[in-house]
C-alpha cells in the first residue's frame, strides 16, 4: 500500500501537459528506443507476466497477471502456484507498481523533449497493454500519459521533422495506435474515448486510412461538447485533407477548432490544419490569420515554427497584399487592423528572438 | 481564504478524532518513546502529542548532548501534531521552540515552513510572509520546497488580494517548480494578475499553459472571471482579435463546475491513499491545501451565473467580427439548436449572415430558406428575405428570386425594402423574359411608392421590357416618358437609343432614321455607337440606298460591336458588295476583315468571298491560291472548322477549270503538301492530303497509300474533324474496330458541339450497346438526341436507344422512343416500319397480342414497300395471332405473305413457310 500510494499519479499533475511540441533535444537515443519498443510491441516477451496487488469483493490478493481472455483474468499467485483465472468482472481495483525514472521524465517533459520522455514512459507502460482495461488500474492514466507524449514528439517530428524524423513519427503514430487501442478498452476510464479518436488519428497520421474510417464509424459521432469531440473532429478533418476535399476539411477542422480549445495538441493541430484549408482554397487573409494565432498563442513551440514558416510564405509571396473588401461599419466604425504590419513584426520579433538565443547559446 | 482554512481545519480535526487515545502514566522513557512513534505511524497525532509533551517534560533541561540529541525529532514532531490537529498556535509555539533549540538542525527549515503555514492558517498574513520571506533567505531550499514557500508567499498576498505583491512571486514559483502541476497553478495565477492589468501580450505567452483540460484554469473562478471581464472590455472597445483570443482562454460553467468536482474527488483518493500511506506529511498538507482551494472555488461558483452560451456566443461574434465566417457560422449554427426563442432566432439569422460572406452560397442559401421557413415574419426576415433575393440575382437565379421575394411580400406586405423587392422582381422577370409580369411589377413600385429609390430605374426598365416584349408602340412611349422625366439620368443615352430601336420595330424607319443619327451625334462616344451605325446600314439598305448601307455598315465596325453584329456588318456590307458586282472592293472588304482576324472571325467564309471576288475578275489562279494560302495561313489550327468545308470547295473549283488548268492546280496542291511536309504541321498536311484523295483520275493504288498514311492511330491527335472522321470511316470499313472508336471517342471529346459528333457518338453508342454499356450508351445517344434534334441520326439515336430499353425490358421507355420518331414527318422512310415494329414488339412482350398484331398489321398495309420489314411483320403478327388462339387467321395471314411477290425467297418468306407448317402442323 505504501508503494502504491508513492507510485500513484497525484491527481493534478500531469507530465504530458507541458507546453506542445517544444523544439526537439537530444531524441536521437530515445527514438531508437521507440523503436526497439515497436518490436516489442509484436512480441511474446513483454507479456510474460506482471506483478499487481488486485482488490476483489474477496479481499487483496498479490498476483502474477499473465493475460485477459474474454472476461477472464489469467493470473497466478504472486508467491508461486498454478496459472488460474477469475471473471474481470469480480475486479475492484488493480494496483501496479511500475519503475521509471520520474525526475527524468519530468525534466524532459518540462524542456519539451516529448520523444525522450515518452521513451521513458513507454517502457514500463508496453507490458501492461492488455491489462489497462482492468477496473481502475491505476497504470491506465499513466498509460494516457505516454500516449500523449508520444503523439506530442511524433507530431512534432512530422510537422517541422525531415524526412528520417518523418519516418520515425511514422513508427512512433504506429505505437501509439497500440496504445490507444488499449486504452480505449478501458470503458470505466474518462479518457477511454479520446484515446479512441486518438487512435483514429495515428491510423490517419500513418495512412492507414481504411482502418482510420472504419474505427470511426465504429466510434461514431461524439456530441459537440464532448472532451473527444476535439479528437473526432480533427481525424475526420485529416481523413478529408487525404482526400484532397479541402473544403470539406476545412469545415471538420473548423469544428475542432470552436468546439475544443482545452486540448492543447487537438487544438493547434486543428488551427494549422485549417491553415493548410484556407491555403489550399486560395483564401491567403484567412490562411494568414490562422497562422498568426498559431504562432501567437504557441510560442516556443513546434507550433510557432510552422506557424511563422507559413507566414512567411504568404507574406514573401504577397499573397495577402490586395485590400480586402471592407463591409461598411467595419470601415467608418472599427479601428482597421493593419494585420500584414502584425504579421511581419511577429515573424521579426521570432528572428529576433532566435538570433538571440543562438548568440547566448553560443556564449 | 477563511473557507479554504475552515476546510483545511475540518480535514485536521477529522485526522484527530478518528486517532485520538489516551497515554498511560507508568509507561517508562523508552516505552513512551516507542507509543508515540507508533501514535505517529499510525497517524494518531493527539495521542503522539500527549507522549511526546511527556518527554519533552522528562528531558527539557537535560544537558546531556546525547539526550539533546535524541530530543531533537521529540520536539520537531511534538510541532507537527499540533499543526495537523489544527492546533496553529501551538504549533508556532512548538516549531519556535524547535528552531531555537537546534538552529542547525535537520528539520530546522522545514520547522520555519510550518510556522509560516501555522501562521497563515490561523490568518497572521503578514507574519507568515515574514517568516517565509526569513525563509527563503537563510536556507538554501531544493527545487520542491522553494516551490512550496514561494506558493505560500503568494498565497498570503493573494489572500489580501495584493496581486502587485504576489506578481512576482508566482513568476518565481513558476520557474522553480519542479512539477507540472505547481508550475501551472502558479502560470494561471499569473495569467490572473495579467489579465487584471490589461498586460495581453504575457497573457498570450502563457497560453498554452492555460489551454489544458488539467489546468489549473479549468477549476479557477478568479482566473476566468478575470479572463472574462477582460475579453469584455476588449469586445466592447472593438478588438475584436484580442477579444477573442482572451475569450478562447475562458473555461464555461460546465466545464469550472464538472472539472472541479472530479479534481476535488481524486484529491479525496489521493489524500485516503496519503493517510494511510503515512510518514508523507508534506505531500499530505499539499493535499489537504488543495482539497480546501478545490472547495473554496465550488463554493464560489454557486455565486456564478451560467455564462457558457453567452460566452460561445461572443466567441462567434469575435470570429464574424474578424472575418473568420466559416468558424463563426458552425458556433452560431450549434447556439441556434441549443437555444430556444429570440436568441435561437438571432443565431440562425447571424449564421446565414456568415454564410454569405463564404462562397459558394450553398450554406447561405440553406440557412435563409431554413430561416423564412422556421419565422416567417421574424425579426431578420425582412433582411434575410432581401438578402437571399440579391444573392439569386447576383447568381442569375431569376426563377429562385421570384420564388423567394413574392413569398416574402405576401408573408410581410410592409416589408422593409418593398421597394428593392419589387424591382428584383420586375428585373427577375424581365431575364426570365415574362416582360408583361416584368412591367407590372415597375409600374406597381411606381404607383405605389412614387419617389422610391429605384423609381428612375424602374422606368427605363418598363420601357425595355415593354420592347422585349415587341410592344413597340408602349415601349416608345416609355422611353419618350423616361427621357421626359429623367433627362439627366445615366439611361439617358441607352434610352435615346432603344426609343430609335422601337421606331425601327414599327418599321417607321425613317423616324428610326433620324432617331439613330441624332443618336450618333449627340453620344458620339457611345458604346451603342456601332449597334446604330449597324442599324443605320439596315435601314439605307431596306430603301436602297446600297452604297449608304455599305458605308454605314463598314463605319459600325469600327465602332465596339460584339463578335455577332461585327460578323453580321461584315457580311452584309461585303454581300451587297457581291451583289452590286463590285468585285475588286469585295476582296479587299474581305482581305481587310482577314486581317483583323478578330476572335471568332469567320475567316473560311471570308476567304470563300474573297474567293468568289476573285473568281469573278477572272483572276482564277489568284483565286485557287488564295485559298490554299488561306489554308495554310488557317488549316494549323484544328478547331478552325470552315477549312475542311473551304478545301472541299476548291475541288468543286477545280472541276470547273480546264483540264491542264485542273491538272495544274492539283500539281500545285502537291508541291505544297511536300514543302508543309517538311514544316511538321500535320494538321495541315493531313487535311490536305485527305483533299488529294478528290483529285479526278487518282488511281486506286494511290489512293490507297494516301488512305494508308491517313488512317493510322498516331495521326488521332493531329487530325482536324473531317479528317478524323475519314480515319473512323475508313477504319470501320478496314475492320479496324479499335481505331474506329479511337477516332470516334477524339472527335466527341475534342469536337464535341460539331456535326461531326453526331456520326462518332452513334458509333460510340453501338459499340456500348454491343458492350452491354447501357449508361454509356444512352449518354451518347441522349446528347444525338437533344443537340441534333432535328437531324436524321437523331431518329437512328432514337431506335438505338429504345432498343436499349427494350434488352432491359423497360417497355413503355421502348414504346415512348418509338413513338417519338413516328411523331417526325422528316423522318418518314425506311424508320418509320422499322419504329412501328418495334411497338409491336413492345406490345408483344408485354403480353398485349391484339394491339401487337394490329401494329404488325399496319405495317405490310401501310409499308409493303420495305419488303423486310413488311416480311417479318407478317410472321410476327401470325404469331400473335397464334397466341389468341385464332388460328386459322393466323394461316391465312402467312398464305397471304407468300403470295407477296416482293418476299419470294427472302428470309421472311422462308420464316413464314416454316411458321404456316408448324400451325399446321399442330393444328392437325
Amino acid at each position: 500500500m505504501k508503494a502504491d500510494a508513492k507510485t500513484k499519479m497525484s491527481p493534478s499533475c500531469g507530465m504530458a501537459a507541458g507546453l506542445p511540441g517544444r523544439l526537439p533535444g537530444k531524441v536521437r537515443a530515445a527514438a531508437m528506443c521507440l523503436s526497439f519498443l515497436l518490436l516489442l510491441l509484436g512480441g511474446e516477451s513483454a507479456l510474460a507476466g506482471v506483478r499487481a496487488t488486485v482488490h476483489t469483493g474477496k479481499g487483496v490478493r498479490d498476483l502474477i497477471l499473465l493475460g485477459v481472455a474474454g472476461n477472464q483474468l489469467r493470473y497466478s499467485f504472486a508467491d508461486g502456484g498454478a496459472e488460474s483465472a477469475m471473471p474481470v468482472t469480480a475486479i475492484e481495483r488493480v494496483h501496479i507498481l511500475i519503475e521509471y525514472d520520474r525526475s527524468a521524465l519530468a525534466k524532459a517533459a518540462g524542456a519539451g523533449q516529448y520523444g525522450t520522455a515518452a521513451a521513458i514512459l513507454v517502457k514500463p507502460i508496453l507490458p501492461l497493454l492488455p491489462f489497462l482495461s482492468l477496473p481502475s488500474n491505476n497504470q491506465t492514466p499513466t498509460a494516457m500519459e505516454a500516449l500523449v507524449l508520444l503523439m506530442r514528439a511524433a507530431g512534432e517530428r512530422q510537422l517541422i521533422g525531415d524526412q528520417n524524423a518523418r519516418d520515425e513519427a511514422g513508427r512512433q503514430y504506429k505505437l501509439a495506435a497500440a496504445l490507444a487501442k488499449a486504452i480505449s478498452q478501458a470503458e470505466w476510464f474518462h479518457g477511454a474515448e479520446e484515446a479512441a479518436y486518438r487512435g483514429a488519428f495515428c491510423l490517419t497520421a500513418v495512412g492507414e486510412t481504411e482502418k482510420a474510417v472504419s474505427l470511426m464509424e465504429e466510434l461514431g459521432v461524439p456530441a459537440e461538447t464532448d472532451a473527444s469531440f476535439g479528437w473526432y473532429a480533427l481525424t475526420r478533418a485529416s481523413l478529408l485533407m487525404l482526400k484532397e476535399d479541402y473544403a470539406a476539411a476545412l469545415e471538420g477542422g473548423i469544428e475542432s477548432v470552436v468546439f475544443e480549445a482545452r486540448d492543447v495538441d487537438s487544438f493547434p493541430a486543428a488551427l494549422a490544419l485549417t491553415g493548410v484549408c484556407y491555403e489550399k482554397l486560395g483564401e491567403w487573409h484567412r490562411a494568414r490569420d490562422v497562422h498568426m494565432a498559431l504562432a501567437r498563442l504557441f510560442r516556443e513551440s513546434s507550433w510557432e515554427v510552422y506557424g511563422i514558416g507559413r507566414l512567411k510564405h504568404i507574406l514573401d509571396k504577397g499573397l495577402t497584399q490586395a485590400e480586402e473588401a471592407q463591409a461598411v461599419h467595419q470601415v467608418f466604425f472599427s479601428g482597421r487592423e493593419d494585420l500584414n504590419k502584425e504579421a511581419s513584426e511577429l515573424i521579426e520579433t521570432y528572428s529576433k528572438r532566435k538570433t538571440e538565443g543562438t548568440a547566448s547559446n553560443e556564449k | 481564504m477563511a473557507f479554504l482554512e475552515k476546510s483545511f481545519l475540518r480535514i485536521l480535526l477529522l485526522v484527530y478524532c478518528l486517532y485520538a487515545v489516551g497515554a498511560r502514566a507508568q509507561d517508562s522513557p523508552r516505552e513512551v518513546r516507542a507509543a508515540a512513534q507508533q501514535a505517529l505511524v499510525k497517524g494518531e497525532y493527539e495521542t503522539a502529542a500527549a507522549l511526546l509533551l511527556q518527554l519533552v517534560e522528562w528531558y527539557r533541561e537535560s544537558k546531556d548532548n546525547e539526550t539533546i540529541a535524541g530530543m531533537e525529532m521529540v520536539y520537531f514532531n511534538l510541532g507537527l501534531c499540533y499543526y495537523l490537529t489544527g492546533q496553529f498556535g501551538t504549533a508556532e509555539g512548538r516549531f519556535g521552540d524547535y528552531v531555537k533549540r537546534y538552529p542547525r538542525g535537520l528539520r530546522a527549515m522545514e520547522a520555519s515552513v510550518y510556522t509560516g503555514d501555522a501562521q497563515r492558517y490561523a490568518g497572521d498574513l503578514d507574519k507568515a510572509a515574514g517568516t517565509y520571506q526569513a525563509v527563503l533567505k537563510k536556507y538554501d531550499l531544493d527545487a520542491d520546497w522553494r516551490t512550496d514557500v514561494l506558493c505560500s508567499l503568494a498565497r498570503c498576498a493573494l489572500a489580501r488580494d495584493d496581486w502587485e505583491t504576489a506578481l512576482p512571486v508566482l513568476a518565481q514559483a513558476r520557474g522553480y517548480a519542479p512539477d507540472w502541476a505547481r508550475r501551472n497553478w502558479a502560470g494561471t495565477l499569473l495569467a490572473t494578475a495579467y489579465l487584471k492589468q490589461f498586460e495581453l501580450d504575457k497573457v498570450f505567452d502563457l497560453a498554452p499553459v492555460l489551454m489544458q483540460r488539467q489546468s489549473f484554469t479549468t477549476r479557477s473562478i478568479a482566473f476566468n472571471m478575470a479572463a472574462l471581464e477582460t475579453a469584455d472590455q476588449l469586445f466592447a472597445d472593438e478588438h475584436y482579435r484580442e477579444a477573442l483570443w482572451i475569450y478562447r482562454l475562458v473555461n464555461s460553467r460546465e466545464v469550472i463546475e464538472t472539472g472541479s468536482r472530479q479534481h476535488l474527488e481524486r484529491l479525496h483518493e489521493y489524500a485516503a491513499d496519503l493517510r494511510a500511506a503515512s510518514g508523507m506529511y508534506r505531500e499530505l498538507l499539499r493535499t489537504q491545501e488543495a482539497i480546501g482551494e478545490a472547495e473554496a472555488e465550488l463554493e464560489a461558483l454557486k455565486g456564478v451565473e451560467n455564462y457558457d452560451n453567452e460566452l460561445r456566443s461572443r466567441i462567434a461574434r469575435s470570429y464574424m467580427e474578424t472575418r473568420r465566417y466559416r468558424e463563426a457560422r458552425r458556433l452560431f449554427i450549434f447556439l441556434h439548436e441549443i437555444l430556444e426563442g429570440e436568441p435561437s432566432e438571432e443565431a440562425l439569422y447571424l449564421a446565414f449572415h456568415c454564410s454569405t460572406m463564404v462562397k459558394p452560397w450553398d450554406e447561405a442559401f440553406a440557412r435563409g430558406d431554413m430561416y423564412l421557413a422556421k419565422y416567417p415574419g421574424g425579426t431578420w426576415y425582412d433582411a434575410v428575405s432581401l438578402t437571399l433575393g440579391q444573392m439569386h440575382a447576383v447568381q442569375k437565379e431569376w426563377a429562385l428570386l421570384i420564388q423567394v421575394l413574392s413569398k416574402a411580400l405576401e408573408v410581410s406586405p410592409q416589408h422593409e425594402s418593398i421597394a428593392e423587392c419589387m424591382f428584383l422582381l420586375g428585373y427577375a422577370h424581365f431575364m426570365e423574359e415574362r416582360f408583361p409580369e416584368s412591367v407590372s411589377w415597375f409600374r406597381r413600385l411606381n404607383g405605389n411608392y412614387p419617389g422610391n429609390d429605384r423609381e428612375e430605374e424602374a422606368a427605363y426598365w418598363i420601357g425595355m421590357a415593354l420592347l422585349f416584349d415587341g410592344k413597340y408602340e408602349l415601349s416608345l412611349e416609355a422611353f419618350n416618358a423616361f427621357l421626359a422625366a429623367y433627362g439627366e439620368s445615366i439611361y439617358r443615352e441607352d434610352a435615346s437609343f432603344r426609343s430609335a430601336v422601337c421606331a425601327y420595330g414599327l418599321s417607321r424607319y425613317r423616324e428610326a432614321q433620324e432617331m439613330l443619327a441624332a443618336f450618333n451625334r449627340d453620344f458620339p462616344d457611345s458604346l451603342l455607337r456601332g449597334e446604330a451605325t449597324m442599324m443605320l446600314g439596315d435601314i439605307a439598305s431596306y430603301y436602297g440606298s446600297l452604297d449608304e448601307a455599305v458605308a454605314h455598315f463598314q463605319d459600325a465596325v469600327g465602332y465596339e460591336l460584339n463578335i455577332e453584329l461585327y460578323n453580321y456588318c461584315c457580311f452584309k456590307a461585303g454581300e451587297i458588295l457581291g451583289d452590286q458586282g463590285h468585285f475588286r472592293e469585295l476582296v479587299e472588304h474581305f482581305q481587310a476583315y482577314i486581317e483583323r482576324n478578330r476572335e471568332e472571325s469567320n475567316i473560311p467564309q471570308a476567304l470563300h468571298w474573297v474567293v468568289r471576288g476573285l473568281w469573278m475578275q477572272d483572276q482564277r489562279d489568284a483565286a485557287l491560291d488564295t485559298f490554299i494560302d488561306g489554308v495554310k495561313r488557317f488549316g494549323a489550327d484544328r478547331d478552325a472548322l470552315g477549312v475542311d468545308v473551304l478545301l472541299d470547295e476548291w475541288i468543286g473549283l477545280t472541276r470547273k477549270l480546264e483540264p491542264d488548268a485542273g491538272s495544274q492546280a492539283w500539281r500545285k496542291l502537291a508541291r505544297t503538301i511536300q514543302d508543309l511536309s517538311a514544316t511538321g504541321n500535320r494538321t495541315l498536311v493531313l487535311r490536305l492530303k485527305r483533299l488529294l484523295l478528290y483529285r479526278s483520275g487518282i488511281e486506286a493504288s494511290e489512293k490507297l497509300i494516301l488512305l494508308d498514311e491517313i488512317v493510322r492511330e498516331e495521326n488521332i491527335g493531329d487530325a482536324s474533324p473531317a479528317v478524323l472522321e475519314l480515319i473512323m470511316d475508313e477504319a470501320g470499313r478496314r475492320g479496324n474496330a479499335e481505331l474506329n472508336l479511337a477516332a470516334a471517342r477524339e472527335i466527341v471529346v475534342r469536337f464535341p458541339e460539331t456535326d461531326y459528333g453526331i456520326g462518332a457518338r452513334l458509333k460510340l453508342a453501338g459499340a456500348a450497346i454491343e458492350n452491354r454499356e447501357w449508361d454509356l450508351a444512352r449518354e451518347h445517344l441522349q446528347v444525338v438526341i437533344e443537340n441534333f434534334a432535328t437531324s436524321q441520326e437523331a431518329a437512328q439515336a432514337l431506335y438505338m436507344m429504345a432498343q436499349i430499353h427494350l434488352e432491359r425490358r423497360q417497355y413503355d421507355e421502348a414504346d415512348q422512343c418509338y413513338v417519338d420518331i413516328l411523331g417526325v414527318r422528316q423522318w418518314r422512310g425506311p424508320i418509320w416500319p422499322a419504329a412501328l415494329f418495334g411497338r409491336g414488339e413492345c406490345a408483344r412482350l408485354r403480353g398485349r397480342y391484339d394491339k401487337a398484331a394490329a401494329f404488325y398489321e399496319r405495317i405490310y398495309l401501310l409499308y409493303a414497300n420495305y419488303a423486310d420489314w413488311a416480311g417479318k411483320a407478317y410472321v410476327k403478327r401470325a404469331e400473335c395471332l397464334v397466341k389468341m388462339n385464332r388460328t386459322r387467321e393466323a394461316v391465312e395471314v402467312l398464305e397471304s405473305a407468300l403470295a407477296q411477290e416482293g418476299l419470294q425467297e427472302t428470309d421472311a418468306w422462308r420464316e413464314a413457310s416454316a411458321t404456316l407448317a408448324r400451325i399446321r402442323g399442330e393444328s392437325q
